[in-house]
């Protein structure tokens, strides 16, 4: 009998990961932060596309299960790069609210892919209202004691909102590209990022603005003070490897030094 | 309105349509009569597929099986109702082998535009895709 649909996406090696540098805006050169691990379904399927593989699982009540798919696929991935970059990967708020594993789970997965805890960082996301508030906040707790970093994603665009950011509490704000991409011309676009940016401050929190795409946005973000960026203006997703053979084979202190490297990397298209 | 003769004769303009349809023979069956009049076909074998789609993608038209394997038909009703108020311009297609004349009228209140009465010539399901108007 034919597999459904939901078990042939969560085989192994069904879904595959590319990933996005997030760049640090602040110098006159921008440098290399981290990188997010992105998902993409089975190859030539319908679901190979991130924003309908997630839906349909969403549709499915499956979230755990394909996020803890994506993150295999990601962390498998990601032995390919330098051995000091950070990660970041994705996580539905439900998924964290339902499966009691994850903690333990994304140790044993870093763990053989000899990834340390603390390169990781989990990009919170939400689509629904529900959160079961109780098993969320020790998980999340339990991930911070691990050492994994605590980002909130979609800041600014459906549920991710201040609700989320008094329930996570998390280091990290990354906004939405609706929040970003024309804000050099916008002003309430510039009113609003201004406003989670003194949120930010007020909680030591890093701001990281998402879908950038031109140089007069960017001269905007850096005019709001805005740490951390990440877009095609910087690069697409890219395979690991296709990444490592474009940026130097250098510790990540020198990294921090690329801006160049970082311009050839979107020269590269 | 297009005359079937003129349907047989002159090439339509293509459509954008996503099949729904959990039968692999009849998934391939259908989508092959409607590329073969130069459509693009989207295959999507269950509910929770077509509706990730619809949420993401732009279709003209949305072909769907409302006898899917282990629904009830009421999961796709719920289906039409969501993508009708989602998107107004879609025509809906309801493909099903219940000759209920009172199940036909449920998928027109709910948004279909037409009923393709499974066993039909496929030359019908072709008029009726291309002929099939938005809103109910």
């Amino acid at each position: 009998m034919r597999k459904s649909l939901i078990d042939r996406v969560i085989e192994p090696g069904a879904i595959t990961a590319v990933f996005q540098p997030i760049v640090d805006i602040r110098g006159a050169h921008p440098t290399l932060h981290s990188v997010e691990g992105l998902s993409r379904g089975p190859r030539g399927t319908t679901l190979e596309s991130p924003d309908v593989l997630f839906e349909f699982a969403r549709r499915k009540h499956e979230e755990p299960v394909v996020d803890r798919a994506a993150i295999a696929a990601i962390l498998a991935e990601a032995r390919a790069l330098p051995g000091d970059l950070p990660i970041h990967v994705n996580v539905h708020a439900s998924t964290i609210g339902r499966d009691q594993g994850l903690p333990d789970y994304l140790k044993r997965l870093a763990g053989s892919a000899g990834i340390a805890l603390h390169r990781l960082s989990l990009e919170i996301l939400e689509h629904s209202n529900y959160v079961e508030e109780g098993q969320y906040l020790g998980a999340i707790a339990a991930l911070r004691a691990a050492g994994i970093g605590i980002a909130l994603d979609d800041v600014g665009v459906g549920t991710s909102n201040f609700r989320m950011i008094l329930l996570t509490k998390p280091s990290m704000l990354k906004v939405d590209r609706f929040l970003v991409d024309g804000i050099a011309e916008d002003l309430f676009q510039q009113a609003t990022l201004r406003a989670v940016r003194v949120v930010a401050d007020q909680v030591g929190a890093v701001v990281v603005a998402e879908g950038l795409e031109r140089e007069e946005d960017l001269a905007m973000l850096r005019e709001l003070d805005i740490e951390l960026a990440q877009g095609y203006l910087f690069s697409r997703p890219r395979l690991a490897d296709e990444l490592v053979r474009l940026l130097p084979i250098a510790p990540f202190g020198r990294r921090r030094e690329m801006g160049v490297e970082l311009a050839e990397l979107a020269a590269a298209g | 309105m297009m005359s079937t003769a003129t349907l047989a004769s002159a090439p339509p303009q293509p459509l954008r349509i996503l099949l729904v349809e959990d039968d692999p023979g009849t998934r391939q069956l259908l989508a092959t009569a409607l590329e073969r009049r130069g459509h693009e076909v989207t295959r999507a074998e269950e509910l929770d597929e077509a509706g990730a789609l619809l949420e993401y993608r732009d279709y003209d038209v949305l072909c769907l099986d409302l006898d899917l394997a282990g629904l009830n038909g009421l999961e796709g009703l719920d289906l039409i109702g969501e993508a009708r108020a989602r998107r107004p311009n879609l025509r809906i297609l309801v493909e099903t082998g219940n000759g209920n004349p009172r199940v036909h009228e449920t998928c027109v209140e709910r948004g279909a535009a037409a009923i393709f009465l499974k066993g039909s010539p496929l030359s019908e399901l072709q008029r009726l895709v291309e002929s099939a108007r938005g809103g109910a």
